[in-house]
């Protein structure tokens, strides 16, 4: 450093000052290796489950080896991969060669709002892939290079690869923007799939995958211990109500079969959210079931590989046929929605053994799952709400201001806008939007989805729910809002966090436990806790005693 | 003209100086939409970023408010925080007050001719950074703590949920891995 006295100019020079680096590389994107910090990236799948699904390279290693351990021929599986699938799916092929780099996406991330990473813009996140497409597949990127956006698979690649696109939640926010209609979700499945063909995964994924491929959920949970789970539930629906719900389980021939995100099995808020749908079923009457073997609503296999989505997916219309259903009414969940909606069908339906949905209350017909047979419990409940099934004392929720976050993929891959605000605004009275930009289609994410929810990502996660909570945090101070709901699994674990950092003293719900607290049961005590088992009123203030 | 006169005839140019040394600890496609971007929705960084810088420059003027500093840093700390930044760099922004501050200055040699009030106004600036160590230090707990109670909401111990973790039975699977797939 130069002899520099603290008074003189020069002394907090930039360059000199404690002699840290300020300055991001000045290095192209191409020539800039990934620096795999502490808080920006996940643990890599456990070489058992690897095995247990017939994965891939099972072994332990870490992102921050030099040695990944890739197998020796690990360029041919990945220019094999990319054939095949260029071959089988379509939309691969034509979003490798359509995007003319307008930019429309590119500001449009929450990771890239959030911390800056160019690599972060989808369209830049893309090309990390499309680069090596050009080379190889294109003939003027083989015959121009760099020239044409072309460069060589390395192992640098490989592992940016893995960096970036286990910093994409698939909330599809930039597609929305694209104007050739380009889904960005899906290009990062596929280099989460070529990735997978080395063996290159995160544990956050692969282990709710190996455990739903076993148990029939992502957790874990074996059959008895689901029953005790939802026994719990209603001892905790009886304490607050005095009424006793005996949930139907596995039970052949029911009308109804209902599949919920086994989050809502033990994660709070989501518990809340499952004692409500269980409230609901029993003050509406409906002939329903839940099962123990199809017990998860969500897939990881989504974010895995498509042929891990058909495979866990399956369980689902599987079970419907061995308990003779007729139709599926599913929980509120995120990307569970995106695979019933734009995947299912394809993969493992048409369910032809099944009836098109019909509401038992209503006579309502859900044409637009006559062909999936599966309507989302908003969807079911919004058309009870509408034709007076149930009867609901809004005044119950007064001590709330509610706002609504839009979850990515029941917004964006299902257009769904308007039954959740017409429940919510059913349920309870202090209702706010947060700003327009940031709800329904152009909704931000949560930064958890897609398998990112984990807590040793934290920091990276806390970046990408920035947009979000800024616009909580808006509503918060303007008109005092202090609860979120949502209708996403992974939302009630992530959002609860954002909001902690982004937005402290705002709770997260999910919809269904704003309706259980507001319903008016039959028979019903009357009502002094809520569901999370809090007094409903503020104990007078006064001496003690 | 009395320093702080200058300084706040100067107030303008200082800030904008300052503001540009913060975004360039960014990548350039990364600082220049947060230099470009006016919606506090769309792009809270940026806007944050100078909305405080000002708010500062403007306390600083009158004195040294710790709880007015304490909240404006606060707001801009929180997001230097979680992103790629080592702790030196996250509040490097700082001390790049002093230097756009002298270069502002320099053109009129005013520096040199209040030293006393030019020493004074840089302590402030000193301890400000003091304050935004506690304030750092204190956000990165908090992500810490924020990890803590994610496990512990899956840890903890209502009935209902003792029965589905009990069903856990891998014998590998330790505490950590024992939830939270949605």
């Amino acid at each position: 450093m130069a002899e520099r006295k603290p008074d003189e100019m020069g002394y907090y020079d930039q360059e000199e000052l404690v002699q840290i680096d300020y300055d991001p590389p000045r290095s192209g994107w191409m020539d800039t290796p990934v620096d795999f910090r502490p808080g920006s990236w996940i643990y890599p799948g456990k070489p058992r489950h690897l095995e247990y699904l017939g994965l891939a390279n099972p072994r332990q290693w870490s992102p921050t080896d030099d040695d990944w351990q890739l197998p020796p021929n690990w360029k041919e599986i990945i220019f094999e991969g990319m054939r095949e699938r260029l071959d089988k799916y379509r939309t691969f092929k034509i979003f490798m060669d359509c995007c003319v780099r307008c930019g429309a996406c590119a500001d449009k991330c929450h990771f890239f709002i959030g911390g800056g990473d160019p690599k972060n813009m989808p369209v830049l996140r893309a090309e990390l892939l499309r680069s090596v497409y050009r080379r190889d597949f294109t003939t003027a990127g083989k015959l121009l290079g760099r020239f044409a956006g072309a460069r060589e698979l390395t192992e640098d690649v490989i592992k940016e690869w893995f960096y970036y696109f286990f910093q994409c939640t698939e909330c599809r926010r930039c597609s929305v923007f694209c104007p050739y209609g380009i889904d960005t979700a899906e290009i990062t499945m596929m280099g989460r799939e070529l990735l997978n063909l080395l063996g290159l995964n995160v544990n956050w994924v692969i282990e709710p995958v190996a455990n739903c491929f076993r148990t029939g959920n992502h957790l874990g949970i074996q059959p008895h211990g689901l029953k005790d789970t939802l026994e719990f539930f209603a001892d905790d629906i009886e304490e607050i109500t005095g009424i006793r719900i005996d949930p139907p389980i596995n039970k052949k021939g029911a009308e109804i079969l209902f599949v919920t995100p086994s989050g809502d099995f033990l994660a709070d808020p989501g518990t809340f959210t499952c004692m409500g749908y269980m409230m609901m079923f029993h003050e509406l009457g409906i002939d329903y079931t839940w099962s123990t073997y199809a017990s998860e609503g969500g897939n990881f296999g989504l974010f895995t590989s498509h042929e891990m989505i058909k495979r866990l997916n399956a369980k689902i219309y599987a079970e419907a046929k061995r308990l003779g259903v007729k139709w599926i009414l599913g929980g509120e969940c995120g990307h569970m929605w995106r695979v019933v909606q734009q995947y299912m069908d394809t993969m493992n339906g048409p369910a032809d053994f099944l009836e098109v949905p019909v509401s038992p209350l209503t006579g309502t017909v859900f044409e637009n799952a006559s062909s999936t047979k599966m309507v989302h419990i908003i969807e079911f409940v919004a058309d009870a709400i509408r034709n007076g099934k149930l009867k609901l004392d809004p005044s119950r929720n007064d001590h709330l201001s509610v706002t609504f976050h839009d979850s990515c993929n029941p917004a964006r891959a299902m257009g769904f806008f308007e039954e959740p605000r017409y429940v919510i605004n059913s349920v309870c009275r202090n209702f706010h939007e947060m700003p327009e930009n940031t709800i329904r289609e152009q909704t931000f994410c949560c930064g958890g989805g897609a398998g990112l929810g984990t807590d040793e990502n934290m920091e990276m996660r806390l970046r990408g729910g920035l947009p979000r909570g800024n616009a909580v945090r808006f509503v918060q101070e303007k008109y005092g809002v202090n609860q979120l709901a949502c209708i996403c699994a992974i939302d009630r674990a992530t959002l609860t966090t954002v909001c902690d950092y982004w937005a402290p003293g705002v709770q997260v719900t999910g919809i269904h436990e704003l309706l259980a607290n507001a319903m008016v049961m039959k028979g019903e005590t009357e009502r002094t806790l809520n569901l999370r088992l809090e007094p409903l009123k503020e104990e007078p203030e006064g001496d003690d005693v | 003209m009395e320093f702080v006169e200058e300084l706040r005839l100067k107030k303008g140019a200082i800030q904008e100086n300052w503001i540009e040394k913060i975004l360039d600890s960014y990548p350039s496609r990364g600082r220049d939409y947060y230099r470009t971007k006016k919606d506090e929705f769309l792009n809270p960084v940026g806007t944050v970023l100078s909305s405080r810088a000002e708010a500062i420059i403007e306390s600083l003027l009158e004195g040294f408010d710790h709880s007015v500093l304490s909240t404006l840093l606060e707001d801009v700390i929180k997001i230097r925080a979680v992103q790629d930044f080592s702790p030196s760099q996250a509040l490097a922004f700082l001390p790049l007050l002093k230097q756009a501050l002298r270069e502002e200055l320099q053109t009129v040699e005013r520096a040199e001719a209040w030293p006393r009030e030019f020493e004074e106004f840089e302590a402030r600036i000193d301890q400000m950074t003091l304050l935004a160590f506690d304030i750092y230090t204190g956000c990165r707990q908090r992500i810490y703590e924020l990890r803590i109670d994610e496990l512990k909401r899956l840890q903890g111990s209502p009935r209902s949920r003792r029965a589905a973790k009990e069903s856990l039975n891998d014998p590998e699977r330790n505490s950590r891995e024992a939830g939270g797939y949605q």
